[in-house]
């Protein structure tokens, strides 16, 4: 092992020495960890959290999952002699992209989306309840989210599919949202008071006419016109005759762009998959050097990972650009641009960010 | 407990309820061939695909009946064939479906609780499940995608009908849990015998589709097949039309489609000759996601596009 990874691998043990994972029924779980890839050993085992830690304190790993699985025989291979009792109920979300630095409109985005997901979708729709959600900031540009609410977590890959596929609103239709009324020309609609996509596809329309109208239709801005609307909708009027075409198709592409978490990829593969390994909430991401921060609803919000999920103290240490490093805000400070080449002190958080993502060298 | 008539119907209707083994604790059986040809009986003709009306008027009639059930799982645990028993549990869900528009109330619920569900919600003249139920039971039809649902905290809304087709759907489910053989009497042993005769005729035929020259989503849909599970009216209609245009013709597609437990000959000839005749096209993969068929991100508009059309699909 080099000189810089061992360095880096020192202060990640020093790390787990003083921080709490919370997993429940540990000795259930499958782990796995690795250096060279992300899981390089898997079927692991733990009795208890104190055996975790100090595996990671004395085998420090730079990445370290366990699985959402809970099993009679966790360390037991392959995958079918383990015994599978139940899982959490697990999603991934995480932004796609080309950049190696996740800009913090996209990051705001992702976080906007976790928030959606857990208030909207499970809460409101699921019926989960709030103490049986967890979330963690993923190390790197996105969020986990797990449900641990037993009535789900006998649930199967396919049955795990059908939540996916709701969340992501595969299959929502537009059109079923209206029925004709008896009398004609008058078609009823959801209220902003109903459940699921209805109510929230009635609520969003109403807002988009309080705060932009003319989104919808530059009739709109006509204050009689849209307050008409407004109020055919409060009563499930959503008549024909204020529906333009231009209208409907307006409406149309709100159900399909904004109600369902259809930007985002919620990995599909981590919820299905109920023999997946998913980073340890509160352990070190080998490829940012943050920590999978556990983050109460609360937090949730204001949460910054560049603010809130640093591991490491702000002692100076000296890299050496391999590449063009832009402008990053981190910590307290808005570090400058580094040239290829160019050496600098820098506090060891932001060292041990650029030599994990293969930007710069550490220079010990 | 005394047992009225009505009670032992009831337990003759629906033999895997509790109130079935309540009748049944305090009665002695013996494993004799009269048992275990009943049971021969009962499973032959749930291969048949016969759904029989029976009328049960002497408490004797229906323990006859529920003798003839308890025989049928033994004989299954036995021989342990998932193509029998998934045909069986088809067919013990459409008698279910079959007599439980009858019921009362009280025994519709009573029935659910048996057969695992305990969430169904009438208030204000609807019907509601809890999700998970609902999710773990719904049939596989484009009708019951939770997409198509009002879902509030965690209930969905249901119709009288569909909640009767939730207890089917999970008396199916109860049924294909099929225990371990114990020790076996030979005359259940002799019976299996005889179902095993009867079983070539519609066993599985493997496709021999060489593995990746399908489309994921159309391979799903043949594993399935292959393991003898339904694969739903829209998977069933995705699977003709896919092959109908790879130009496979009818006998061979025939004999893929009788591999399926609920196989219809006629069913399957119609949808076959329907799609010809109109020409269908396959739809496109955002037409098969949003049926929830899609599995994989191919990076391709048509399952058809997968690659390169073979130019003979062949069945063994």
């Amino acid at each position: 092992m080099d000189r810089e990874l061992a360095f880096v691998l020192k202060r990640f043990s020093q790390y787990y020495s003083t921080v709490d994972f919370y997993i429940p029924e540990i000795e259930k779980r499958e782990f796995g960890a690795g250096i060279e890839k992300k899981i390089d050993v898997r079927h692991m085992k733990f009795g208890s959290e104190s055996e975790f830690k100090s595996f990671l304190v004395n085998n420090t790993p730079l990445y370290v999952s366990y699985s959402v699985a809970y099993y009679r025989f966790p360390k037991a291979s392959p995958m079918e002699l383990k015994g599978w009792l139940s899982a959490d109920l697990v999603f991934d979300l995480d932004f796609e992209t080309k950049n190696k630095y996740l800009s913090k409109m996209n990051f705001n985005k992702i976080r906007a989306d976790t928030i959606r997901l857990i208030e909207e979708f499970l809460i409101s729709d699921f019926g989960i309840a709030k103490e049986k959600i967890f979330a963690n900031f993923s190390g790197n540009r996105g969020f986990h989210v797990h449900v641990r609410d037993e009535r789900f977590s006998k649930l199967k890959s396919n049955e795990r599919k059908e939540i996916i596929e709701y969340i992501k609103g595969i299959g929502l239709k537009y059109d079923s949202f209206f029925m004709q009324t008896d009398i004609q020309g008058r078609t009823r609609g959801p209220l902003p008071t109903g459940a699921g996509y209805a109510g929230r596809f009635a609520k969003k329309v109403l807002h988009i006419l309080e705060t932009e109208p003319e989104k919808i239709s530059t009739i709109f801005k006509n204050e009689k016109e849209k307050q008409t609307f407004i109020n055919g909708i409060n009563s499930a009027n959503w008549s024909l005759a204020k529906r333009t075409q231009h209208i409907n198709k307006k409406l149309r592409e709100i159900v399909k762009t904004e109600l369902p978490l259809r930007t985002v990829n919620i990995d599909a593969n981590v919820t299905q998959d109920t023999s997946k390994l998913i980073r340890v909430a509160n352990s070190i991401h080998g490829g940012t050097g943050l920590c999978a921060k556990i983050l109460t609803l609360d937090e949730l919000p204001e949460f910054e990972p560049m603010h809130h999920a640093l591991a490491f103290s702000t002692n100076p240490l000296k890299i050496s650009a391999i590449e063009d490093i832009p402008e990053i805000e981190i910590g307290d400070t808005t570090q400058e641009k580094i040239e290829k080449g160019q050496t600098k002190e820098v506090p060891e958080y932001f060292a041990f960010y650029l030599k994990l993502k293969g930007d710069a060298k550490l220079i010990i | 407990m005394a047992y009225f008539l009505k009670d032992y119907i009831f337990a003759a209707k629906y033999p895997f309820s509790s109130k079935s083994k309540e009748i049944m604790h305090n009665q002695s059986i013996e494993a004799n061939e009269t048992m275990a040809e009943r049971g021969f009986e009962r499973l032959s003709s749930a291969l048949k695909g016969e759904i029989k009306r029976k009328i049960f008027l002497h408490n004797e009639d229906a323990i006859d009946e529920i003798i003839s059930y308890a025989s049928a799982r033994i004989i299954l645990s036995y021989i342990r064939n998932r193509f029998l028993i998934n045909k069986y549990a088809i067919a013990e869900a459409k008698k279910t479906l079959f007599y439980l528009h009858e019921e009362n109330e009280e025994d519709i619920l009573l029935l659910a609780r048996d057969v695992e569900i305990n969430s169904f919600l009438h208030k204000n003249n609807k019907y509601f499940i809890d999700v998970v139920d609902f999710l773990l039971y719904a049939p596989k039809d484009v009708h019951y995608k939770l997409i198509s649902r009002e879902l509030d905290h965690g209930k969905v809304p249901i119709t009288e009908h569909e909640r009767i087709r939730l207890i089917s759907e999970a008396v199916k489910k109860y049924i294909e849990k099929i225990p371990e053989a114990q020790s076996i009497p030979s005359a259940i042993k002799k019976s299996a015998e005889k179902l095993y005769a009867l079983l070539p005729k519609i066993e599985l035929r493997q496709t021999s589709f060489k593995e990746g020259e399908n489309p994921p989503c159309i391979e799903a849909i043949l594993k399935l097949i292959n393991k003898h599970e339904n694969i739903g009216h829209i998977g069933r209609w995705l699977l003709v039309v896919y092959l109908i245009n790879q130009g496979m013709n009818n006998e061979n597609i025939m004999k893929i489609f009788s591999n399926t437990p609920d196989f219809n000959e006629k069913t399957t000839l119609y949808q076959m000759e329907h799609a010809r005749k109109r020409i269908y096209k396959m739809p496109n993969c955002s037409s098969v996601l949003s049926y929830g068929y899609c599995v994989a991100n191919c990076g391709i508009i048509n399952p058809m596009k997968y690659k390169i059309k073979p130019k003979n699909a062949k069945v063994k």
